[in-house]
């Protein structure tokens, strides 16, 4: 298979002090790719480099052959940090984004009122979407970042703050995505769920790959171990003796 | 093209269809419109006060030591003169006078003294002005000239023509009012789009939109099109601020006793117009992209809020140096001022209604505002790009300076 996504020799460093080093990694066409690590280690930095939100200090980050430019390859983002305008109407921030990215502004009301309709969101769509509870923005957050049919779809710890009907539909949204064959980057912190959808993954710890291949591969690495305990291995889980006592 | 286009339809769109915006536009013409009916009753109640004296019928005292006052006069409005100023005083507080004046031996150095008695807050104001009338139109009989009195008055007409060193004729005085408006509306600008710039360019980062709207499109077509969008919607809240005027004096000019006010008489001085509109064009860019600027740059608008202030302050310092620049507009300071893009604007137009900014300066001035404008909207444009992730802290000037690979 080809690669969409190729990150050479990226090197990412804020105020001289160097976070991400020496960073390699491909994903290919079609396949889901598990980015792992825990909080601060550069998933999120690795993915703001590879869509061109931040500049990279150094080394290349390629979708598609080339640094990521809004109106090329379609790219549906679900970023950790989320939202949208709150003070318009649902149906004209959705219609909106369709437009920015791509669509023309009949196929993007006709997709909106669609998908607000299987989301039980019809009579909201003229409301403002900061009068929706939490659960619905997500719903419409959701709606927003596949809109355009996206050929790369990047979720960033997609169900931090999900609550479960909305990451039921979120794990249908990436099952459905998987069977067209659309390329998924996935963060999470959940290792269960990345080892049941993720085809490779790429821990990082400290900005550096610790561990990159197949699921099988890596787990095999590990002595059979689950992604879970390979990732407790990784970063190592402090005894609980090592807190002390409360007195 | 198709980004710019979308961004420019959502941001204007969205703010046409406040209600805030609504509220907020024509707060500034019904503000007008009252001010235009207090002056309009303000007028009719100085007439009335004028006209009372004719039939003001109420009785009043006086005393005269100033030896002005005309005793038919004073009496044909209803006046009796008396001897002591305390009697008259007394007589009104027992209630067996209405109302006492006290005319001073000199009244052009010392207060006319006015007891009366207490009707209503309107009413009360009579005293004063038939006090003051009998005066005045004592002197007038005593002048026996209307010719002389109106002289007096200042109501004398003086047609002066200057000319300039080769001769022609100077329109400086006549076409100073269109300079003077154009004045008016850059701090119009000022004082109307500093805030919405601000909110314009934060409202991404407190939403957290900023990762999404970049990912889908160019940070400088969506800067430019946020600007561009905050023009025309400041085009429409002139248009709604003005509309009432316009409708004001086409229909109610004569009420509102503009009719003197004489439109006829400005001169549009083509050189003063062209160079005034393209200043002021100009300067308006340069302060909306500044302003820009420190918005992308900060993490909020209210943490903008700071250097806001030093962004509107600077269009309006030049004011204090006024005196110096109509009458010196030669001298270094001022030159400095006229050439310095961020009090160029203003300067450059105070400059122009006065008559003292030659072509050569206002073209200069216009290219330096224009140039100026450009680097800060590429200046906006890159913090809008490198702060959109600067969810906490103000993006530093050494980062936004700093070339990237």
């Amino acid at each position: 298979m080809t690669a969409l996504v190729e990150v050479r020799g990226y090197r990412q460093a804020f105020g001289g002090r160097t976070v991400i080093d020496r960073l390699e990694f491909d994903v290919a066409r079609g396949e889901t790719f598990g980015l792992l690590g825990s909080n601060g280690s550069g998933k999120t930095t690795t993915l703001r480099a590879l869509l061109g939100l931040i500049e990279p200090s150094e080394g290349r980050l390629t979708i598609a052959g080339s640094r990521y430019r809004p109106g090329g390859v379609r790219v549906g983002y679900l970023p950790e940090e989320r939202g949208l305008y709150k003070r318009e109407p649902v149906i004209d921030v959705m219609v909106y984004f369709g437009r920015l990215k791509g669509l023309s502004r009949e196929a993007a009301a006709r997709w909106s009122h669609e998908w607000l309709e299987r989301m039980d969101l019809a009579e909201k769509a003229k409301l403002a979407l900061g009068k929706l509870s939490g659960g619905q923005q997500q719903k419409v957050q959701l709606g927003v970042t596949i809109m355009d049919d996206p050929e790369l779809l990047i979720l960033d710890e997609p169900t931090k703050g999900f609550d479960p009907v909305n990451q039921r539909i979120l794990m249908d949204i990436v099952a459905k995505q998987q069977a067209k064959g659309t390329t998924l980057i996935l963060v999470s912190h959940d290792m269960g769920q990345v080892e049941r959808l993720a085809d490779r993954i790429l821990l990082l710890k400290d900005g550096r790959a610790r561990a990159y291949g197949r699921v099988a591969d890596v787990r095999a690495e590990f002595g059979g171990k689950s992604l879970n305990d390979v990732f407790l291995d990784v970063y190592g889980a402090p005894a609980v003796g090592e807190f002390g006592e409360v007195a | 093209m198709s980004t710019f286009r979308t961004v420019l339809e959502f941001e204007v769109t969205r703010t046409l269809k406040k209600r805030a915006f609504w509220i907020g536009a024509l707060a500034v013409p019904v503000l007008i419109i009252v001010i235009g009916l207090i002056q309009f009753l303000g007028s009719q109640s100085a007439q009335d006060a004028e006209a009372q004296l004719g039939d003001s019928r109420f009785a009043f005292l006086y005393v005269d030591e100033s030896g002005l006052v005309d005793a038919s006069v004073a009496s044909g409005a209803g006046g009796t003169p008396i001897d002591s100023p305390e009697a008259g005083v007394e007589a009104v507080r027992s209630g067996s006078a209405e109302a006492f004046f006290h005319y001073p031996a000199d009244p052009a150095t010392e207060a006319i003294e006015v007891a009366g008695r207490h009707v209503n807050a309107f009413d009360d104001g009579r005293y004063g002005a038939v006090a003051s009338a009998v005066l005045t139109e004592s002197v007038r009989a005593e002048i026996g000239s209307d010719e002389l009195v109106s002289i007096i008055q200042g109501g004398t007409r003086v047609d002066a023509v200057t000319y300039l060193p080769d001769g022609s004729v100077s329109n400086v005085l006549a076409a100073m009012p269109v300079g003077i408006v154009l004045l008016a509306l850059l701090f119009l600008a000022v004082v109307l789009l500093g805030n919405p710039v601000l909110i314009a360019t934060t409202e991404e980062k407190e939403n957290r939109v900023a990762e999404i709207l970049l990912t889908s499109a160019r940070p400088n077509a969506v800067i430019a099109a946020k600007l561009v969008a905050l023009g025309i919607v400041g085009l429409v809240q002139v248009g709604v601020i003005l509309a009432p005027v316009v409708l004001g004096w086409l229909l109610l000019r004569d009420q509102l006793r503009l009719g003197e006010l004489d439109l006829s008489s400005i001169v549009f001085d083509p050189q003063l117009v062209t160079l005034g509109v393209l200043i002021l064009l100009a300067g308006i860019a340069l302060y909306i992209a500044s302003l820009a600027a420190v918005g992308a740059a900060a993490p909020s608008a209210k943490d903008a809020g700071g250097f806001t202030f030093i962004a509107i302050m600077l269009p309006l310092a030049p004011l204090y140096a006024a005196a110096l620049i109509v009458s010196q507009p030669d001298s270094p300071i001022v030159q400095a001022l006229t050439f310095f893009p961020f009090t160029a604007g203003t300067t450059a137009l105070l400059r122009n209604a006065v008559g003292s900014l030659d072509l050569w300066e206002g073209v200069v001035v216009i290219a330096v505002l224009a140039v100026a404008a450009a680097l800060m909207l590429a200046l906006a444009a890159r913090a809008f790009r490198r702060g959109a992730l600067e969810y906490e802290r103000m993006l530093g000037l050494r980062e936004l300076l700093r070339r990237r690979r």
